[in-house]
This record gives C-alpha cells, structure tokens and sequence, in this order.
C-alpha cells in the first residue's frame, strides 16, 4: 500500500490556468512515481487560480480523497481571490464538499455544469439513469431514451472503476460547452491505476503499453472473470466512431486517446513524466454529431 | 421458450444482472433447445450484461449452435451490433484468428 514519503508540511499552488496541460506539476507536488505522498499534510493555496477546467477539477477532487484515503490532512488557503476560477469552483460545490461550505453564499450551480460528484459503483447506474444522462437529455433538447447508448457507453467506465481499481468510488464533472458544441465528461478513480494491474498478468508491460492493452478487446487481467476485456475497447470505438469525440485515459505513467481518423479509432499512446494516481478518463462528446448515438436505439429485426 | 428480460431483473447493467438471464437459459441452450430472448423495454445493453448472459454460452455450447437456437426479439440496433460482435469476437479467438 502507499505511504508517505517526506515527514514534513507543504504547500503547493495551484496553477493560475489549471487545466491538463498544468496538472502534471501540480500532482507531482503531492505524489511520487510510486504513488507516495510528498509530505504528511498539505495546503493547496488557490490564490493565484485564474481558470479552472472540468479535468482539473476531477484531478484536484481525486487529489484530495486519495490523499484522506493515507490519512493526510489537506487544507485549502488563499481563498480570499474572487478570480472566475474561484467563483467556478465555488458554484460547481468544490469548496463545499473540501473546505466545509461554500465560499459565498450566493454560490449556486451553473445551467452548464453538474455538481461535483462521487459516485460509489453501487449508485453509479442510478447517477447515470436519474442525474447525467436526463441532464445532458435537457442541454441537448432530447430525451434520455436517445441517449440510452451513451449510458451504457459510461457505464463501461464505471464497471472498469469497479472491477480494476480495488476501489468502489469514482470523481465524476461534467460540462456542457454550448459555443463549441461539446460536452465534456471527466471520471476518476484513485486506485492502483490500469498498469499495476495489467502488470499482473504482463509484468514487462511498462505504463503506455499497459493502457493499449487494458484496451484491447479480449485481453483480461483476470482480475476479475466478468470483463472479458471489452470494455474499454467498446468506449474508445464508440465515442471515436459513432460520435466523432475523443476519449482520453490517462494511469500511472500512461496517456492514451482514441480518435477519429478516416473511417478508424486511431489509438494514441504516450508516456507521462508524472505518475497518476488511479486512472482519469476523460470524454469528450461532439453535441452536434449525436444523430448516429440516437439512432442506434431504434428498434431493430435481429439477425446473427 | 419465450423469456422477457425485465420479467427476471429490474435493469440490464451488470455482470449479475446478466448471470440471472443466464441461469434461465444456459440449460437449454447446452441441450439444443431453443430460446427466444425479449429485451422489450430495454433500450441499449452494456458489455458486462451481454457477456454474463450471452457471451458466456460459449461455455456449454458452440458459437454456431448459439446461433442456431438462441432467438432475439424486440431489440435495438445497439443490443444487436453488440451481441452480433461479442459472439463473432469470441469465436474468432477460438478458432485462433
């Protein structure tokens, strides 16, 4: 199990524009490569925080229960900044679930976002049935029935959490982004992460060829006998092919995406400098481009 | 033998889920019997589910002879793509390919 590295306090910033191309220096100030904290107890000073995105968001909240879950205090300063960062936070109920209460008392939650959410397996089908699919149902002017395949399409990252991380709680944001017509949907999980667990199975695998075979349909860590290693696989394709959006996971030392590209799911792996703790899976879906998504749950005569 | 899914469990979401459905009908399958399955009232299926309930016949009768007796009704064009490619993939890594 992890631990903690350095007996000592620290304070970490939180970058002005924190997004995913900020977020490696962030969680690198919290945890090593092998997943130990940096310090016994930290501040997270926000003073400087600017803009915030529905990834960073996640990161910071699967931060902070990863770090609780090592029995690590951490506190939140620097809250006196009113800057749109702030306010964001504040309306989406960051700081009401790690700080104890909002930060204004007008803080309310914006139409283009969900509250931030942990969802444990158990309640994940109920959150995607009666929260998010009948929210982006609303944003998009459709019905929940339409978007039954992007329901179970989430569900696979929520079995994966259950049946892969070791742990049963997942981080969920969502944002709608109307002017570019995406909606965005980050998941985390703070567990062992996909490559300590394809390494069971395949020990010479290191962290980016772990994730492209955590999605490659049939293999299986057999970890668990019910997943038969499609899961991952029938998400990438299906965002990529049916939707044209993009999917992208990041474990440990990992980051893969899955795209569309002429016709394919054009897989992309990469190494990270900084290690993650658990998985992050990110989803970005093209609202304008749902038409194939609503037509595949029209009634159809089976044939094999 | 008809058997509607949501007689037997209250959503198709999980392995368990699944493996109700296949209590109910891998006996049958194993001896040559058919089964009609009705997703009435089920809109889309994610792999979990089709794996516990379908995809694991495999493991008391061949791939051809799920085709042969196990009938699908009242679908949708995601639960049928799904359970059309779940099968094909099984017995493609049978047969080695």
């Amino acid at each position: 199990m992890f631990g903690i590295k350095f007996n000592s306090a620290k304070v970490v910033q939180v970058p002005r524009r924190f997004n995913a191309n900020t977020m490696d220096k962030f969680i690198s100030s919290f945890v090593d490569e092998n997943g130990d904290a940096e310090g016994k107890s930290f501040e997270v000073d926000f003073s400087a925080l600017d803009f915030v995105d529905p990834v960073a968001i996640v990161v910071m909240s699967n931060l902070i229960e990863y770090l609780r879950q090592l029995k690590i205090k951490v506190v939140l300063i620097g809250l006196i900044n009113r800057s749109e960062g702030i306010l964001y936070l504040d309306d989406c109920g960051f700081f009401k679930q790690y700080h104890g209460a909002s930060l204004r008392a007008k803080a309310s939650l914006r139409d283009t976002t969900i509250p931030l959410q942990l969802v444990a397996n158990p309640t994940a089908v109920g959150f995607l049935y009666g929260n998010l699919i009948p929210w982006i149902a609303q944003r998009l002017h459709t019905t929940a029935i339409a978007l039954a395949t992007l329901r179970v399409t989430l569900e696979e990252v929520f079995h994966n959490i259950s049946d892969h991380s070791g742990v049963n709680v997942g981080c969920v944001f969502v944002q709608h982004f109307p002017k570019i017509d995406e909606i965005h949907i980050a998941i985390s999980d703070f567990g062992y992460g996909i490559p300590k667990n394809v390494r069971k199975v395949r020990p010479e695998a290191n962290d980016q060829e772990s994730l492209v075979l955590a999605i490659t349909e049939g293999f299986t860590t057999k970890s668990n006998v019910k997943n038969r290693g499609a899961g991952l696989a029938i998400l990438m394709n299906y965002v990529a092919l049916r939707n044209g959006g993009t999917v992208i996971l990041i474990s440990g030392r990992g980051n893969l995406s899955a795209v569309y590209d002429r016709g394919k799911t054009k897989i992309t792996a990469r190494s990270r400098e900084v290690y993650y703790p658990g998985t992050l899976v990110t989803v970005i879906l093209k609202t304008n481009a749902l038409k194939n998504v609503t037509e595949d749950v029209e009634g159809e005569e089976f044939s094999w | 033998m008809v058997i509607r899914i949501l007689d037997h469990v209250k959503q198709c979401s999980s392995y368990e889920d699944g493996e109700v459905i296949y209590r109910l009908i891998s006996a049958s399958i194993a001896n040559g019997q058919d089964v009609s399955l009705s997703f009435s009232g089920v809109d889309a299926l994610p792999s979990a589910f089709v794996n516990a309930s379908i995809v694991r016949l495999v493991e008391v009768a061949t791939p051809s002879a799920i085709r042969q007796h196990l009938k699908i009704l009242d679908s949708t064009k995601q639960i049928n793509e799904l359970i059309r490619s779940r099968i094909a993939f099984v017995e493609a890594q049978q047969q080695g390919l």
